[in-house]
Parts: structure tokens; sequence; C-alpha cells
């Protein structure tokens, strides 16, 4: 199994059964960025599923239907998402994502990766 | 206040004001700054495409207004990437005189990022006759609000390959707003005057029972949008039996749903089932046979008879293509 991988948004790497993504500093993610995400996190999985830690912190903006597809599309295969952020922008973001986008698997904010794990623990194999 | 920051909130109050006048096409230019000036950026232009795309959806929903794409803005360039005609809406949306517009490039009305990919495809298409394509660019108003749009360029010529000018349409989605029902009705009114006399003749209009929906009603509806999502596999009781569990009844749930969602429950949980196996079928190693089950279909000849329906291929070709 694979465990680092990168695309032009974001760098993936398995750590202790979590699913670790970050973002590139500075990205913007349309329709098109938010398929290949999905699809190259489906690709890391193997048909296995994982909770994700999920670190936004360099994310500049997601658009109305990458948010959609990120939420519907994008939660195959995922137990659980913890989304670190670092307050006002990307806690905005992930708030506003949560509350409006809805995604249909447990998503929380954090601010410290502990916390982060600690969240997903129970989400682990 | 540094100047910097006052720019900022200039522009924020402008974006406010286009979004108090219901244009919701306008975003605010985003910085890399980690504020709070620019997490309200942030959050007013998301709000203000969740804004629009409600209300796009409202006229797909509500049959009595039907909604149609107008030309927003229109360019016609010459060789020279100059700009040589424009229309008087394109004006207004940048907030520019015609004289301001006329005799500039066309690149200069937009952002930076825009600018170099409009750059590429103008230097790619050099020297060709014509050419078709669409492609999202992002206009900047003088006022430094940001409007992103799908661009339809095509370049045309004359017999002679005298005339060659390249023609920008914006197209925008709306909702039909012309008074055409109700002159129509004014017309039938006057036509049987003689009949009877209505002592108002708005009273005519068609009028559709709408059910107004209280927010408890609205909660209880997203509750059950969010208990199809989570249990696609679920054999789905009556619309009678899942109303009486959500504490509503059959009729606000079936109006409501189709009010808020644009479609009926049963065809959400189809469209929902489908959506779910197709990523399954894609990218995970799940046997056909339990991503049937999964999402709620008894039997694979079933789930596959509705894949290739809804999709055009069979899931086990989807399967082999992955």
């Amino acid at each position: 199994m694979r465990n680092y991988f990168e695309n032009d948004y974001a760098s993936y790497r398995f750590h202790d059964g979590v699913l670790h993504i970050v973002y590139h500093q500075g990205v913007s993610i349309d329709m098109e960025a938010a398929v290949q995400i999905v699809k190259d996190r489906m690709f890391l999985h193997e048909g296995r599923l994982f909770p994700i830690l999920c670190d936004i912190k360099g994310l500049k903006e997601i658009n109305k239907s990458a948010r959609a597809y990120l939420a519907m599309e994008g939660s195959t295969l995922i137990k659980a998402v913890a989304v670190i952020v670092e307050p006002p922008v990307s806690k905005m973001l992930s708030e506003f994502y949560i509350r409006t986008s809805n995604p249909p698997i447990p998503t929380q904010t954090f601010e410290q990766i502990e916390d982060a794990l600690a969240f997903l623990n129970e989400y682990k194999e | 206040m540094s100047t910097q920051k006052k720019h900022r909130m200039h522009q924020i109050n402008q974006m406010l004001l286009e979004m108090a006048s219901g244009n919701f096409f306008y975003r605010l230019e985003r910085s890399a700054k980690n504020d709070h000036l620019e997490a309200i950026s942030l959050s007013l232009n998301m709000l203000a495409e969740e804004i629009q795309e409600a209300m796009v959806h409202q006229g797909y929903v509500n049959s009595n207004n039907t909604f149609v794409d107008i030309i927003q803005m229109c360019f016609v360039l010459n060789k020279d990437e100059v700009i040589v005609m424009a229309n008087q809406q394109a004006c207004n949306l940048l907030s520019v005189l015609p004289s301001d517009i006329i005799g500039k490039p066309f690149s200069q009305f937009l952002t930076e990022n825009s600018e170099i990919t409009w750059q590429n495809i103008w230097n790619s298409f050099i020297g060709q006759k014509s050419f078709e394509m669409s492609v999202s660019l992002k206009f900047k108003s003088k006022a430094s609000l940001i409007i992103p749009k799908i661009c339809h360029i095509s370049r045309c010529h004359d017999k002679n390959n005298e005339f060659n000018k390249t023609f920008i349409l914006v197209i925008h989605h709306t909702l039909r707003q012309d008074p055409l029902d109700r002159d129509l009705v004014k017309g039938i009114t006057h036509f049987s005057q003689n009949q009877k006399r209505p002592s108002d003749p708005i009273s005519y209009l068609p009028k559709k029972t709408k059910l107004r929906l209280s927010f408890e009603d609205i909660h209880k509806i997203r509750e059950g949008h969010n208990i199809i999502i989570n249990n696609l596999e679920m054999n789905f009781p009556s619309l009678k039996i899942f109303a009486l569990q959500l504490g509503t009844n059959e009729f606000k749930l079936k109006y409501g749903f189709k009010e808020l969602y644009g479609t009926t429950v049963f065809n959400f949980i189809k469209q929902e089932r489908m959506r779910k196996s197709k990523m399954m079928v894609q990218y995970s190693t799940q046997s056909l046979k339990s991503i049937a089950h999964m999402t709620g279909f008894k039997s694979i000849a079933h789930f596959s008879r509705t894949f290739k329906k809804h999709y055009g291929c069979a899931p086990s070709e989807l399967r082999r293509k992955s």
C-alpha cells in the first residue's frame, strides 16, 4: 500500500490508521479540483474505510459546486473527518462547509491536532 | 485604521450593497491574510454563492416562475485584443462608462489570474480565422469586486477574411421577472368585461395554494433528508409512515421536500443511491453484490438495470474501466 502521495492541491499520508490530507498553501478548489482530490484519495484507500485528518490551513477557497461534491461524493469510504484549522479564515471556511454542505459523515473542526486525533481515535479499526 | 484596511472595509461595504440590491454574482477579491476581515470576505463570497443557488433553485421548483438565460455582458474585440464594442449592461456591471471600455484591451477588466489564463488563450489562437471555446474568467469591476463567469468566446471572419472579430458572451442564469402573465390575465379580464366585471383584476390571477412551511416543518424535512443520505441501504417505508416518523404529515413532507430540494422523496432516494453506488463501483473493491445491498437493492439484477438506465453503462462495465 502506498504511504505518500501528492497532487496539485494536497498531500496524502497514512499514519497510524488515519489518512492525513494537507492542502497546499493558497489553493482554490473548484469542481475539477474536487474530483481530482477525491479520485486520488480513493485510489490510496484501495477499497478500505479510513478516518481522515484534513488540514485546511493553507486552503484559500472552495466554490459551491466543489463543496457539494466533497460533501457527497467526497464522503465515500470515510468514517469520520477531523478538520484542522487556523482561526479565523480556515475556521470560518470549515464551519461554513459543515453547516451548509452538511456532509453525511461525522465532521468536526479542531485547532489542535491532538484533539483531532482523539476524536478520530474512536473511528479507528 | 490603515489605508489598506480602509480599502478592504470599503470593498466589503460595496459587496453588501450589491447583495442588498439583489446582485449575488459579485465576489470579493481574496488575499493570503488570516484576519477577521478576510474571514468576513470568505463568508460573504460563500454566502453570495449559496443565495445565488437558492434563488435559481426557487425558480426551478416554483412552476409560476420560469428561469431564463440572458446575455449579461457582450464584448467584441478586434484582432489586437482591443474592445471595439460592449453592451450597456457590461458597462453597468463593471461600473465603467462606455468610453472607458471601448479602445481598451479586454484583459484590463480581468483579475490578475484570469488575465494570465486569457493571454494564454489569446496567444494560442493568434492568426486563427475562427475558433470557439468556453472558459471560466473573473472580471474585476471598478469598485474592485469580482464577477466570476463562464465566457463563451468565438471568432468569426467574413468571406474575404477582412472582417475578423472575436465575440465574448457572458450568459447569466436568472429568474424571469416579467409581467407578461399578469398582462395576459388583464387581457382576459377586458375581454370578458361584458359577462362579469371583476372588482379587482388581480384576484383573477391563478391562485396556487401555497403551503406555508414553518421553521419546524423545514427542520423536520431536513432531518428526513439527512436520514435518507445516511441510510441508503434501508428499505424505505411509505411516505405516510416516513412522515409520521419525522413528526409531520404526508402532504407537508411531499410538498416541502420538493420545495426544499427540487425533487420528490423517492427520486431523491434513487438519485442518492445511484450517486453512492457509482463512487463505490468506481473506487472501492467491494463486490457489486454488496454495493447493491449497501445502496438498498434487493437483487443485483435490479441494481444493474437501474444503474445502466441512470448512467448508460452497466456497473460491471464501469468497474472494468476503473
